[in-house]
């Protein structure tokens, strides 16, 4: 059997803070400036944003995988709530807890930064939200995602993307959806020493096993030992691109309508 | 200490053992696990062969613990006289029955949510033990004498101020009445140290700087006072020589760790190992891995003391897979270079020049932009325990095939606070593992076992010819240590951040692993 390795990437990464393990590791993402000058706690939590938070939530605080902090926040509005919320992270979302890797002085300090960031006005979206969701349903996306309880199951549920994603990776997701990695669709083929071959997104695995949902939304669970081949397409997505059917004004349309799926999450 | 490997058989071994360690050493062949790799050689290699590999497929769970609080348990669990010692974060320790699993005393020391870990986890991999004391370091900085009858303390010694990074998570090493502890902070810009403590009072005995002030040899590798705030923690358990009465420990990177502007020069003695005598707390030799390092490449991982033929000549060995990527093996007596070979993929160094230094890459530094470089900032391999096998004449490592991008900030020293001058962005969904098995005659590659992603677990050998370790994933699995080949496993249902080991209960062989929050111990039917 050829054996290809093949990671729970981004669902370790959101459950292990990078400098948790950095006796060992260290801290992570880019180290840009931002746009913002604070002063004094403020001042410091940059430097900690910049290692530690920028590579979810942008290099200026505006969004990426992780949510836009400009303008007033979903989950925290003082300074102690954020603290509480870099604490202990938000329970089902992919905001860790930083605990372990920072002190209650850096998480306070990261605090302040957060909150500079907050106070800054809020970029909304450049498209008509309305025309944005005639975009969305004339182009059949709800057969493989669900908002507030409606739609397809295969895809990742959108009803509160738009808290969750900035609007420029929201972007990206539309026309080149394999580039954006949405945490827990890695698609990974798997051929039988007997039986057709199994193409699909990959639920779980371990050293032994792997689970996989196909196209069908059946449930595959198999035992590596009882594979010829497993192989991981990074650059593939089951979602198409829709760079040719959505495009322009309408593209700007259908993301300023997805920043605006708020929903309780 | 084991002696397998310096004799033709392990009879022969256990007669001279008799003669030259004495009593303590023989209980670990009855079946105890007496010090943090099992042995002072760090073999991580348990002679026990009632496992083995035509009954591994019945190996069962026979009890589970799990200690008060939350958090992965990083600890190998220690067994002497019958009792196991296992600890679990911040600082905690318990004393468990080994038939039942059931805690005879825990002990936890209190620690303050302000007590600071920069850049490693709120963990504690484990203890010492001699002479029905139990030795732990603290989270705080601190070296605690429990009774071990009893989990009561019976001293404690400040070993480094918290409040400026100090910590230690680090299972200690007795040697003779010393209790020689590492400490952490190399993320936090401390000036690093070993340090060596009377095990009946408490009393420091010696202090090894592993960053020399001015005016000391390897100093002249530090521009200005660049060396006050140096790095070079010593993170894990080293290895000890009772022959030559030495301590062979891992130093970690020099600090700031990505931004080296401000150190320009080796930086010695970090990102090195260094070979001190027990006695005097000197050091006889040192060999840099990494001169300059600006990656993070500690060179903490845990020191195998081996005697091999190399080249047709017997060598006495310390080999040692690095953070860096590469594989060497070193004369424990003078420190000399005998060979060295990357294991694992790295895109830093054209290779190793006759002396073992690295030959760089120009332009592999951290920048502003960021570099890609493999291996990771956590290394080609890190703290996870090797293993060597006297039967198979095998090293056994956990392999991280793992880039990262690194980036370089500037920075300034602030007490208390990180130190490192820059970060990194790992390419984590490119990133798989392994358990790789080396010729430690070589360094060659003789078989390697797949892992969906870079493993923090641990590696045993046995004399059962079995090769025990974990996945991120929570699968604990058995391999034939000859061909690597898959024989048992069972899912522990938490990532495995730790080390299996061995022991004997009521006549059976357990073997040990933490799992998640919980230690699952198993054993061969009755």
């Amino acid at each position: 059997m050829r054996r290809t390795p093949v990671v729970l990437a981004l669902i370790i990464a959101a459950a292990s803070p990078r400098a948790a393990d950095s006796q060992q590791t260290g801290a992570t993402a880019s180290p840009r400036r931002t746009a913002a000058a604070p002063a004094g706690d403020a001042a410091a939590g940059r430097q900690i944003f910049d290692a530690q938070c920028a590579w979810c939530h942008g290099n200026e605080g505006d969004g990426g995988m992780g949510p836009n902090l400009h303008g007033r926040l979903r989950h925290a509005t003082t300074l102690a709530s954020i603290v509480d919320v870099i604490t202990s992270g938000i329970p089902g979302t992919d905001m860790p807890s930083f605990r372990s890797p920072l002190t209650e002085r850096s998480i306070r300090q990261a605090a302040a930064y957060v909150q500079s960031l907050s106070r800054m006005p809020a970029r909304s979206a450049r498209g008509n939200a309305e025309h944005g969701m005639a975009i969305y349903e004339r182009n059949g996306c709800a057969s493989c995602h669900t908002i507030a309880g409606r739609g397809g199951t295969l895809g990742p549920e959108l009803t509160s993307i738009g808290s969750r994603r900035g609007a420029a990776h929201l972007r990206e997701a539309v026309v080149k959806p394999e580039a954006t990695h949405s945490p827990g669709y890695l698609v990974v083929r798997a051929a039988r020493t007997s039986g057709p071959e199994i193409r699909g997104i990959r639920l779980n695995e371990d050293v032994f096993w792997i689970h996989i949902r196909d196209a069908s939304g059946a449930v595959h669970a198999l035992q590596k030992s009882e594979l010829s081949s497993l192989d991981r397409e990074l650059d593939a997505s089951l979602m198409p691109s829709y760079a040719s059917r959505v495009s322009g004004s309408d593209l700007e349309d259908l993301v300023a309508y997805l920043t605006t799926l708020r929903g309780d999450k | 200490m084991r002696n397998g490997e310096r004799k033709a058989g392990m009879g022969a071994a256990l007669l001279a053992l008799v003669v030259v360690l004495g009593a303590a050493s023989l209980r670990a062949q009855d079946g105890q696990w007496l010090m943090y790799s099992g042995s002072y050689d760090s073999h991580r290699f348990s002679p026990l062969k009632q496992i083995a590999t035509d009954n591994v497929a019945k190996l069962r769970p026979v009890w589970v613990y799990q200690p008060p609080g939350t958090g992965s348990i990083e600890s190998t669990p220690i067994v002497a006289d019958g009792v196991m010692y296992v600890t679990s974060g911040p600082t905690m320790v318990a004393a468990l029955d080994l038939q039942s699993g059931k805690a005879l005393w825990e002990w936890t020391r209190p620690i303050a949510a302000s007590v600071l870990n920069l850049g490693f986890p709120r963990v504690n991999r484990g203890v010492a033990i001699k002479d029905g004391i139990v030795y732990v370091g603290t989270l705080d900085g601190y070296l605690v004498a429990l009774d071990a009858k009893a989990g009561i303390e019976r001293w404690t010694t400040h070993v480094g101020e918290n409040p400026t990074g100090h910590a230690i998570t680090a299972a200690p090493l007795v040697v003779d009445d010393k209790v020689i502890v590492g400490i952490s902070g190399g993320e936090a810009g401390i000036r690093g140290f070993l340090d060596a403590y009377d095990a009946k009072s408490g009393k420091q005995l010696w202090r090894f700087w592993t960053v020399p002030s001015p005016g000391e040899p390897g100093s002249e590798s530090w521009p200005g006072d660049s060396w006050v705030h140096g790095g070079g923690a010593t993170w894990l358990t080293g290895s000890y020589d009772p022959a030559l009465r030495l301590l062979f420990w891992g130093t970690g990177n020099p600090g700031p760790d990505w931004n080296g502007d401000s150190r320009k020069g080796d930086n010695l003695y970090t990102s090195s190992l260094v070979a001190i005598d027990v006695d005097s707390g000197k050091a006889r030799w040192h060999f840099q891995f990494t001169p300059h390092d600006v990656h993070d490449w500690d060179a903490n991982q845990i020191p195998l003391l081996v005697d091999a033929e190399v080249g047709g000549r017997r060598r006495s060995l310390v080999v040692t897979a690095n953070r860096n990527g590469f594989f060497y093996a070193l004369d424990r007596r003078t420190g000399e270079f005998v060979y060295g070979a990357p294991y694992a993929k790295q895109t830093w160094a054209k290779g190793l020049d006759d002396k073992g230094r690295p030959i760089e890459i120009p332009g592999m530094e951290p920048s502003a932009k960021g570099t890609l470089v493999y291996p990771s900032l956590q290394g080609a391999t890190n703290w996870a325990s090797p293993s060597f096998s006297p039967a198979t004449a095998m090293v056994y490592v956990p392999v991280r095939e793992m880039g990262s991008v690194y980036y370089k900030t500037p920075t300034e020293y602030r007490p208390g606070t990180y130190y490192t001058g820059g970060s990194e962005k790992r390419l984590d969904e490119e990133s798989w593992g392994a358990v790789r098995a080396l010729d430690v005659k070589t360094g060659r590659k003789v078989w390697d076992f797949a892992l969906p992603s870079p493993p923090w677990a641990g590696v045993m050998s046995t004399a059962g010819g079995l090769v025990f370790s974990g996945s991120n994933e929570g699968n604990f699995y058995a391999l034939d240590a000859a061909s690597g080949k898959p024989l048992w496993q069972f899912q522990t249902g938490g990532a495995i951040r730790s080390g299996p080991m061995s022991f004997l209960a009521g006549g059976r062989q357990h073997v040990a692993v933490a799992g998640g929050h919980a230690l699952f111990v198993f054993a061969l039917p009755e």
